[in-house]
């Protein structure tokens, strides 16, 4: 009875903790709820959508037949700009496989193909992958993991750097010291920066000599890691800079990147989800991320090409970084002493 | 003498609850102030005030007859606050950056409050006593024209105590003005001028320690205070 009585003391005791938290109470409950709500249509098994550039060279009964047959197909949509292309000439038919978007691409292959099967002429066709390199999936894929890593390292370090100097009472100091507020952000973010940078390194070392991947345009490549990484780190500042305690920024912290995952193309086409994630997506730097890397890597993309998620990702670092200022400074009277 | 801090009729409420009502008082150069009261009487909410964290809902704050705020001001928090996981050293060196102050200004700090043999200790192995004097030596480190200590000596041994207001009386002949809260009732009389508060108000004239006793008539101030807060005695002014 009285090992009881102690068990419901501490559970009591632990309900009133709970209890005090109101955000972390909040998010337990909220967090199911977005999630299910928003992440649900982002598991993307058979995607739509699909874009398909057709290049019809010869122009005839057996080319237009071919073309009949392909807008048929629900999941395509004929798109003179789309990066996947069918070309019907002469000799016969040959897809040309944009490996910077493989999801979509390996989709494409098997639509075009089932499509065809069914039609009256049955044909078959040659596929030719942009990249050229040892493994195209492999790239693909580890060209993903190392934004996510990346991306999933950071956003936990930043997001409890200033919390646990509030925790402390450290913070205290720096808000009455003549430090100004985005003095503080920037102080915080250079440590955690050269992290970034040092796993990124990691990472490609790794890749090359465990999976024989070599990453060409190394240069651009680390120059948009750098902005990358900064993306992370300002998110999870201003993270930090909301929160009262290190569960507080945990919790917002996971609440994040789940979500983050599912939207960065890394492993469901974005093109085949309802339009408004695919507009939340657009606030995800892990998107612009492997969009970019994708690009640059496997289809050998020139800097005009990557301008549009250059500048998203220089906009959520603004963003974020003067979030997180303001946020610090509107902190000051809401969590000191 | 110069007022460093002048409240003036200060009201502040949190919600419906009025914390701070009709308070005023001022910090002259040089002087100790002590701010007396129980928990919850508005001490914390006077700190916050003059360290621009809240803002007041009537009356005025002057700072050196000014209402533009001073940022001279060094804080010694009630709760320890520095980096444990660093040296004493290390965390001076970390105010000497935040304040733009030469190394040579952290030796000679070191020096003052006797801290040699302890610069390469991490602050969590420090006594309670010299974990105190880390703080106050940080708080002073960038020579603050006024010093706010929130209950410097609790938890501190009375040896602890007598070097820290010994260092904290030298910083007085120097000029500073100092706003200290203590619940040691004994550290009153170290200082110049006692502001008691209860409930939001002031509640006995702001005379230096022993002329209140002599002004009211009591030998202790335990019970001065005791009777302040039941309302046998009272500010006249």
């Amino acid at each position: 009875m009285q090992r009881l009585r102690r068990i419901y003391a501490v559970c009591i005791n632990e309900f009133h903790n709970i209890k005090r938290d109101p955000v972390a109470l909040r998010i337990p409950f909220v967090m199911p709820i977005v999630w299910l709500i928003l992440l649900m249509p982002t598991f993307v098994i058979n995607p739509t959508n699909l874009a398909l550039n057709i290049d019809d060279q010869i122009n005839n009964q057996y080319s237009t037949t071919i073309i009949d047959v392909l807008n048929e197909n629900e999941n395509i949509i004929i798109d003179d700009d789309a990066t996947n292309k069918i070309e019907i000439n002469a000799e016969g038919l040959t897809f040309y496989f944009d490996s910077s978007d493989y999801l979509n691409s390996r989709a494409l292959e098997y639509e075009i193909k089932s499509s065809l099967a069914q039609s009256s002429n049955s044909l078959d066709f040659n596929t030719i992958a942009s990249y050229e390199g040892v493994n195209g999936t492999d790239v693909f894929v580890i060209l993903g993991m190392i934004g996510l890593v990346i991306q999933n390292i950071l956003v936990f370090l930043s997001s409890i750097s200033i919390v646990k100097e509030r925790e402390n009472g450290t913070i205290d100091h720096l808000l009455f010291s003549p430090v100004k507020y985005n003095e503080i952000i920037i102080g915080k973010l250079i440590p955690y920066f050269i992290i970034g940078l040092i796993d990124a390194v990691i990472l490609v070392i790794l890749s090359h000599y465990m999976y024989n991947i070599t990453l060409t345009n190394l240069f651009m490549y680390f120059l948009i890691v750098t902005l990358f990484i900064l993306s992370c780190l300002t998110l999870g500042l201003f993270i930090s800079s909301v929160s009262t305690n290190q569960m507080q920024a945990l919790l917002y912290t996971v609440f994040l990147l789940l979500p983050s995952i599912l939207l960065s193309g890394f492993a469901f086409p974005i093109a085949s989800m309802p339009k408004f994630i695919q507009v939340l997506s657009n606030f995800i730097p892990l998107k612009h991320f492997n969009i970019i890397s994708r690009e640059l890597i496997i289809n050998n993309a020139v800097f005009t090409e990557l301008i549009p998620n250059i500048v998203m990702l220089l906009a959520i670092i603004l963003c974020s970084g003067a979030m997180a200022v303001v946020m610090l400074r509107l902190s000051k009277y809401k969590h000191s002493m | 003498m110069k007022n460093v801090v002048e409240f003036k009729n200060v009201h502040k409420s949190y919600g419906k609850k009025k914390v701070l009502n009709d308070i005023s008082f001022n910090i002259e150069q040089g002087t100790i102030v002590c701010l007396q009261g129980a928990n919850g009487a508005g001490k914390t909410t006077i700190i916050k005030i003059i360290c621009d964290m809240l803002k007041v809902d009537g009356g005025k704050v002057l700072f050196n007859g000014s209402t533009k705020l001073i940022d001279d001001i060094g804080y010694m928090s009630q709760h320890f606050s520095l980096y444990k996981n660093m040296t004493v050293k290390e965390n001076m060196h970390f105010f000497a950056r935040i304040y733009n102050l030469d190394f040579v200004m952290v030796d000679s700090q070191i020096k003052r409050f006797g801290l040699e043999e302890y610069v390469d200790y991490k602050l969590k192995n420090l006594s309670g006593g010299w974990k105190q004097k880390v703080s106050l030596a940080c708080a002073t480190l960038h020579n603050p024209k006024l010093l706010i200590l929130d209950e410097p000596t609790a938890g501190v041994d009375p040896v602890s105590r007598k070097e820290i207001w010994d260092i904290i009386s030298q910083f007085t002949t120097d000029g500073m003005s100092i706003l200290v809260t203590t619940h040691n009732i004994d550290e009153i009389f170290k200082s110049d001028k006692v502001v008691f508060i209860n409930n939001g108000k002031i509640v006995l004239e702001q005379l230096p320690p022993n002329k209140l006793l002599d002004y009211y008539g009591i030998e202790t101030i335990e019970e001065l205070y005791y009777r302040a807060v039941k309302g046998e005695v009272y500010a006249k002014a």
